[in-house]
């Protein structure tokens, strides 16, 4: 797809988007989620549940394919982060002139 | 206590997932359709479809007619309709079939792999296709001078 398909189904067909899917028809995994290890080849990686908690970017995703929808608590932080991040660098600015002047006093 | 699973959500990306064709909402489409590329129904569609990629039909889309998949299948709205006959709808996806909670199907949906979520409303029957189940059918080659 060249940049002017991209354009024109960007426009038409819309944006990105992400929608609600539902609840998953199936009994829960009642495994121990952790670390899997493959026992062919030695290499350890993260169970699903702990991947899709750790990613901080979905950019990499596979397309088309449903995650599991982060919780309350990271809604919430994803929704504020840019004023969180505000907050954070304030607070350091705040700090760092309160020492300097102090200790300039 | 009833151990509630965490809800899935699906990121729609149609650049990414090439669905480059789109059927608008209070539009209605009947007849013998061929869609190169995904397709993201929003209104109603009908009749003879081939869609080559995925298919995506929105809250409030409705598909009827006989219907061929050569992609993953997402079900927010309606396949078949409503009330209507499962022989009077077929749909048949060489991928992934999601129902989500909002989906409804009245028709017969043939798929390899079925994925449903709660509320999602199941009236016709389900067939799981199996690897061979994609060869070409009769009706689907055009017989040529010998």
């Amino acid at each position: 797809m060249d940049e002017t398909d991209a354009f024109f189904t960007h426009t038409i067909v819309g944006a990105p988007l992400s929608v609600l899917l539902g609840r998953r028809q199936a009994h829960p995994n009642t495994q121990a989620s952790g670390l899997k290890v493959d026992l062919g080849t030695g290499e350890t990686r993260l169970s699903r549940l702990w991947q899709e908690w750790v990613v901080l970017s979905h950019a990499c995703d596979p397309v088309g394919q449903p995650r599991l929808r982060p919780g309350r608590l990271r809604r919430a932080l994803e929704r504020h982060a840019l004023w969180i991040a505000l907050a954070g660098a304030l607070a350091l600015v705040g700090t760092a002139v309160f020492w300097g002047v102090w200790l300039w006093s | 206590m009833e151990l509630k699973t965490p809800q899935d959500t699906l990121t729609l990306d149609p650049i990414a997932m090439n669905v480059v064709n789109r059927v608008a909402a209070g539009t209605v489409l009947d007849g013998d359709l061929m869609f190169d590329g995904g397709l993201l129904v929003q209104g109603e569609i009908s009749g003879q479809v081939r869609v080559n990629g995925r298919l995506i039909v929105w809250t409030g889309g409705v598909v009827r007619g006989r219907i061929r998949v050569n992609g993953d299948l997402y079900l927010f709205g309606q396949l078949g309709a409503v009330g209507g006959n499962p022989h009077d709808t077929s749909l048949e996806c060489q991928g992934m079939a999601y129902v989500s909670k909002t989906g409804v199907s009245t028709g017969t949906l043939m798929a390899r792999r079925l994925q449903l979520y709660e509320g999602a409303d199941l009236q016709g029957p389900f067939k799981t296709l199996k690897l061979g189940d994609n060869l070409p059918v009769l009706h689907d080659v055009h017989a040529g001078p010998t």
